[in-house]
């Protein structure tokens, strides 16, 4: 059984999962107004504040040198795996990273070719920093490279390859990213809204997230136990308008359509993707279960997304608790499905984390609750 | 009973039913050349010449990024001699990875922002994108996955082809190396992968698949 049994996220909201639930419970969005990028026109961006990030790092690795994406990678590793005694050095011990752009805002500067801009480089320099033995890792497939790592991870215990799995996801906003999100013109004006009929576009942001999956429980009661990915084949930069990818990826996962207590979306605000997932929640018949999406907190954090949004739904699970979707006040999505617009409490046994991106790929991961 | 599992997934053998190398040399079909880039012609116009020779009538080709047409065309020459066709689409799982990601396309979306930042630039600076291309192509909508290595190391891949397979979760697997560092350095290398044994098939191994990335022209 593949454990969740450490995890640490850093956005704008915070630099550990208390922190950032916290805020979250009280209804806090880290996205805001920003003169950071040259390619910028209006849209707001949830923004790791690197000052802090830097000074606990020096602390903690006085001897090291990071660039912004290593930074935030590192200090979410370090606090995670502070919380659970994993053996780094053991052969069974695995490091997967997940990410979509890694250093690319070296490539701005005067790195052209350097070796810090491949991914499997700056995997292997911080896996070298922690000692794992073992080669890293890299999954990078857009959107759905977080949850796609914690199903790498969840197979790889259940055939016993490894014992100890640590997923970390992680991207930055850089110049890069920002002006390729805006030559889209998929960014809104406003900290968006997801699944809101006024929804005009995402918020990107930037973070970083650790998940510990180990096969022994040690005191976890929450363990991933399925997980699938498919593609819609349809469309390379836009979701398909049947949710088809989605629905076979979910299907995969859940035999057992009944009992689903809660699921957290991908939920970007875009106008296509939102009306993708309604349509997909609608032909799955899961459209009664209580659906969120955490995008209005910290924005669309790209490769960690699905890292930082797996971990805020297993605390969801541990306390009871169903986040509202920040900045949703009325439906506007293709089907009519349950979204959640203020904080309840619920017993959660089964909860669903998806995930969409381009090159039509879509993702699917259960999580459950001992005890049901 | 894990390693129950794990002996039992071992067990169940997978097979290479065919493999496509395609590189500034050419084109080699299981081994046997079957195209071949006379003067080692920049893929410029190496890859015009073979889209044209394939005869596959799809425009969007000329919108791709040179990765993408990497793939397609290892595709299109993997599809007319296989029998991937009599496999629902929704059980073809495909795998990829490399070690470059999308350098090449990096490189030119950074240029484009003198000016104005290009979409049709943006979207190709994801490496799963190649594979969104396959599946959009030839109606595949299985699991995907693409991995960033140091180097060609299969055993990642031959992992997750078993457990989709033994799994039932796709009843094939495309697994793919593909790069495009510059118009004279460049692999494109695809593998079908079979849950029972045809004539001709080989066993699937990390030996296997070493020896077909090894061996381009």
């Amino acid at each position: 059984m593949a454990y969740l049994t450490g995890d640490n996220i850093i956005t704008s909201l915070g630099f550990d999962t208390n922190e950032v639930l916290h805020k979250i419970e009280s209804g806090i969005t880290g996205i805001t107004e920003t003169q950071s990028f040259k390619h910028l026109t209006k849209a707001p961006v949830s923004l790791v504040d690197f000052d802090i990030v830097s000074k606990e790092l020096s602390f903690i690795f006085p001897e090291s040198s990071f660039t912004r994406f290593e930074g935030i990678a590192c200090l979410s590793l370090y606090k995670a795996l502070k919380q659970v005694d994993v053996d780094l050095e053991s052969n069974r011990t695995l490091f997967i990273l997940s990410t979509t752009k890694g250093n690319i805002e070296l490539l701005e500067g005067n790195e052209k070719s350097g070796k810090n801009l491949l991914l499997h480089h700056t995997a292997q320099k911080i896996a070298n920093l922690f000692g794992f033995v073992n080669q890293p890792i890299v999954i990078c497939n857009a959107c759905i490279s977080g949850v796609l790592a914690l199903i790498m991870a969840k197979r790889y215990i259940d055939t016993g390859k490894f014992n100890t799995i640590v997923v970390a996801g992680a991207d930055v906003a850089s110049d890069f990213v920002v002006a390729g999100f805006e030559s889209f013109k998929s960014m809104s004006e406003q900290p968006c809204k997801p699944f809101d009929s006024t929804r005009d576009g995402l918020s990107l942001g930037e973070g970083a997230a650790t998940l510990i999956i180990t096969k022994e429980p040690y005191n976890s009661e929450i363990r991933i136990t399925a997980g699938s990915s498919a593609n819609d084949a349809n469309h390379i930069s836009g979701p398909s308008r049947t949710g088809e990818g989605l629905f076979i990826a979910t299907a995969n996962t859940i035999k057992d359509l009944k009992d689903i207590d809660f699921i957290s979306a991908h939920g970007t605000a875009t106008p296509y993707n939102d009306d993708m997932e309604s349509i997909a929640l609608q032909r799955l018949g899961l459209d009664h279960v209580p659906v969120n999406s955490f995008k209005g907190y910290f924005g669309h954090t790209l490769g960690a997304a699905g890292v930082i949004e797996t971990i805020l739904t297993a605390h969801s699970m541990l306390s009871g608790t169903i986040y509202k979707t920040l900045g949703y006040d009325s439906p506007g999505v293709a089907a009519p499905i349950n979204i959640v617009n203020t904080n309840i409490k619920k017993t959660l046994f089964r909860s669903l984390k998806m995930a969409s991106g381009f090159g039509g790929c879509n993702a699917s991961l259960l999580l459950e609750r001992n005890g049901r | 009973m894990l390693h129950y599992y794990l002996k039992e997934m071992e067990d169940k053998e997978l097979f290479i039913s065919h493999n496509i190398s395609l590189t500034k040399g050419g084109v080699l079909f299981d081994g046997q050349i079957i195209y071949r880039n006379n003067g080692f012609q920049d893929f410029a116009i190496f890859s015009k010449e073979l889209y044209k020779k394939i005869e596959c009538n799809y425009p969007k080709f000329y919108k791709m990024d040179n990765l993408c047409k990497l793939s397609f065309l290892a595709g299109e020459l993997l599809v007319k001699r296989s029998k991937l066709s009599n496999i629902a689409p929704e059980k073809i799982a495909l795998f990829f990875a490399n070690s470059g990601s999308t350098i090449e396309t990096d490189t030119k979306f950074i240029e484009s922002l003198n000016s104005i930042p290009s979409p049709a630039i943006f979207v190709y600076t994801l490496p799963n994108i190649t594979i969104g291309e396959l599946c959009i192509r030839h109606g595949w909508k299985g699991e995907n996955m693409f991995l960033v290595q140091s180097h060609f190391n299969p055993q990642d891949l031959i992992d997750h082809a078993k457990y989709v397979i033994h799994e039932e979760i796709a009843h094939a697997c495309i697994l793919g190396w593909v790069e495009f560092f510059a118009p004279d350095n460049y692999q494109s290398c695809l593998w079908h992968i079979s849950k029972s044994f045809s004539k001709g098939d080989r066993l699937l191994s990390e030996t296997e698949l070493m020896v077909d990335y090894n061996m381009a022209l």
